[in-house]
């Protein structure tokens, strides 16, 4: 009996050392994808990073993502602004972002909240859950901003790893980044989604 | 709890550990913790349903013992019939009331008559049809005087709800397994890792090929109006191996974690698409419930021994009920009957018996002769699959029709390769394994340790990465 447990335990130890390192080299180069979950990683790691630091910050649903331009803020303005509004979701995960820039960035002097009738309609499903995927492993303020929602498990949360178990688009895409590395086009400038086509030609003319 | 969730992979060594360091000297204490353990697994589906499976589990317990102890025949048959009654008025209650109900509203409705069917909101308790007929097999063998009651409650509790089988079989016999679980059980080295390596192979089974075949399954048979022949058949192959490999991998873990704690379930499955008649395909697909079928309804029907007309009507009954036993819908009824029309032809020539050996033993490549029955047999059960698969008996005929017309020569609308070639490749596993328990079971012995073990890494590693979207398991709604 203690052969066995010593020879499963070998067994397994490389493949518990394998899950911590697919997770750092997942993690790593999923963070390096713009392109990917509509953008939002770019947001995602300007608010990890303390890269927002603004005067004026945008809160809200698509609505505010891809009709608030923080470019256009900042040019009217003459002040820094930054756009976090988060596609398809409500209040709870508006409110996530909120505690992360007060967590890791400059307080903004001015927050500008695009409410509609839906803000607080909590959804059932976590929507575009892959966007979370590179931040969530042990971190308290995204697993309780989460997990009320259908989409992770419990140690989606605690084990390195298990959150990317099937994920083979995201695997693969990781994978691809890491041997050919290109630079993506943002899909974001300053968390704003929208348009930025028609601001660059604006800016030009 | 699923098989293949994490729930599960904390739960099963935990239990292991127990079992095996704290209630290894005793036989009482294991049985305890193995009932525990399977009540808190049911549980963990629906607490709720807990309460009916003790219940079915006493009425059987009680009404054996009351048989056996039955002082005239009189006594005894009504302790029979009255076991019989309740499993299967719980079985109809659950299972059939709506379908009766609908169905006789429907056929009113034909005469001109409106009937609005009184029906039942409830859900289908996980594992009836197969806990039901661990209890009747029990009660009819005491009834035959085959066995003896068991008088150790926990004992018997263990052989109906033993949390392997619990959900979706094997459909275990009293005569095989509480043998087992009345008998001292000793730590097996060489048991215990042939077990692990059958759990790692259905999962396998499970969540790469059967849920990567059941994404593009259910796009093509949900949509199958838009979609061209060649499609359509491809639809019809993806649920072909989603079905196999969902429930042969669930059958694969359950034996695997039952060796874990030194007991051997019977074997469900034995490489049924290698078949070469369907007579041999229906003694490799879902044994324990064909042999249940066999010995508690075909022989005592008469089985092969009356007339050719008795043999036509015995096994058209045993394939409706089997195909009726799947679920209240017409279309698995169609599925029963196409398949007793599939093996008729080997029942009136008496060539059933034919192929009771291995295909091409002992040789790496088939005949053509071989080849080309297994080909056959293999295209007359994914034509059946379709009317299982198939929401009505309409959409199954769309379904055909929409194959056989001209663009089932056209190119696919949709052509995965990574399932595709994941299907090549357990194929080609499946076929080098074909003489074994299962198809892993001694693959890659004559390979060093490390390159064996690399084998197994691998098999991890597809897993991790190419498992499909979590599907339920198919034959937990059985």
């Amino acid at each position: 009996m203690t052969n066995f447990l010593k020879k499963v335990l070998f067994f397994l130890v490389p493949i518990i050392l394998a899950c911590v390192f697919i997770d750092i080299f997942i993690t790593k180069e999923l963070k390096k994808r713009p392109d990917l979950v509509h953008g939002e990683y770019s947001t995602w790691n300007d608010l990890f990073d303390g890269k927002i630091n603004s005067d004026i910050v945008i809160y809200g649903s698509s609505r505010a993502w891809v009709h608030i331009s923080p470019q256009i803020i900042s040019d009217s303005l003459n002040t820094t602004a930054y756009n976090l509004g988060i596609d398809g979701h409500n209040f709870w995960l508006q409110y996530l972002r909120h505690s992360l820039l007060l967590k890791h960035n400059r307080k903004p002097k001015l927050i500008i909240h695009s409410l509609d009738e839906v803000t607080l309609q909590k959804r059932k499903e976590l929507y575009n859950l892959d966007q979370f995927l590179p931040y969530m492993l042990l971190n308290k303020d995204i697993k309780d901003a989460t997990a009320s929602y259908e989409g992770f498990t419990f140690f989606d949360y605690i084990l390195p790893a298990v959150r990317y178990y099937g994920k083979e688009t995201i695997i693969l895409n990781s994978i691809e980044q890491y041997f050919e590395p290109k630079n993506y086009p943002a899909k974001r400038i300053k968390g704003f989604g929208h348009g930025i086509q028609t601001l660059i030609m604006l800016k030009k003319r | 709890m699923l098989f293949n969730s994490i729930s599960f992979a904390i739960f099963l060594p935990i239990v292991f550990i127990f079992y095996w360091f704290i209630a290894n000297k005793n036989l009482k204490l294991q049985n305890i913790l193995l009932l525990a353990s399977s009540y808190f697994f049911y549980a963990c589906w629906d607490w709720r349903f807990l309460f009916l499976l003790i219940f079915s589990t006493l009425l059987d317990y009680y009404t054996g013992l009351k048989m056996a102890a039955a002082k005239d025949v009189g006594m005894k048959k009504f302790w029979f019939w009255l076991s019989i009654a309740i499993n299967l008025g719980f079985l109809g209650i659950f299972k059939y009331y709506n379908f009766f109900a609908e169905s006789f509203a429907q056929a009113a409705s034909e005469l001109g008559l409106q009937i609005n069917p009184w029906t039942l909101k409830v859900i289908l308790p996980v594992g009836i049809s197969f806990y039901t007929f661990h209890g009747l097999s029990y009660v009819i063998d005491i009834y035959k005087d085959r066995i003896k009651p068991e008088k150790n409650f926990i004992d018997y509790s263990v052989f109906v709800s033993f949390f392997p089988l619990l959900v979706a079989g094997p459909i275990e016999r009293a005569t095989h397994l509480l043998p087992q679980i009345q008998t001292k059980r000793t730590f097996n080295y060489t048991k215990v890792i042939d077990g692990l390596r059958q759990i790692l192979w259905g999962l396998f089974k499970k969540v790469v090929i059967a849920d990567g075949c059941a994404h593009y399954a259910n796009q093509i048979f949900n949509n199958s109006a838009d979609y061209s022949g060649s499609t359509l058949v491809l639809g019809a192959l993806f649920f072909t191996f989603q079905i196999y490999c969902d429930f042969s991998g669930y059958s694969d873990i359950a034996l695997g974690t039952a060796r874990l704690f030194g007991i051997e379930l019977l074997k469900n499955f034995a490489f049924p698409y290698f078949s070469r008649d369907i007579a041999e395909f229906w003694r490799r697909w879902h044994i324990s419930l064909s042999s249940w079928f066999r010995d508690y309804l075909y022989i005592p029907l008469g089985g092969s021994k009356g007339g050719t007309w008795m043999k036509i009507r015995n096994t058209f009954i045993i394939f409706l009920v089997s195909g009726f036993w799947h679920g209240a819908n017409w279309t698995f009824l169609a599925w029963g009957f196409l398949n007793a029309l599939f093996i008729m032809p080997s029942i009136l020539f008496k060539t059933n018996r034919r192929n009771l050996d291995i295909v091409a033993q002992g040789k790496n490549i088939p005949t053509i002769k071989e080849l080309s029955s297994m080909i056959i047999t293999f295209s007359l059960t994914v034509f059946a699959w379709i009317f299982f698969r198939a929401e009505s008996i309409k959409h199954a005929l769309d379904y055909i029709s929409n194959i056989f017309s001209k663009s089932l020569f056209s190119k696919p609308e949709i052509f995965p390769t990574t399932p595709i070639l994941l299907i090549i490749f357990f194929i080609a596993i499946e076929w080098k394994g074909r003489e074994e328990q299962y198809a892993i079971a001694r693959f890659g012995f004559s390979w060093p340790k490390p390159l064996r073990h690399a084998f197994y890494y691998c098999i991890i590693l597809i897993i991790f990465t190419l498992a499909g979207s979590n599907q339920q398991f198919i034959y937990f709604q059985f």
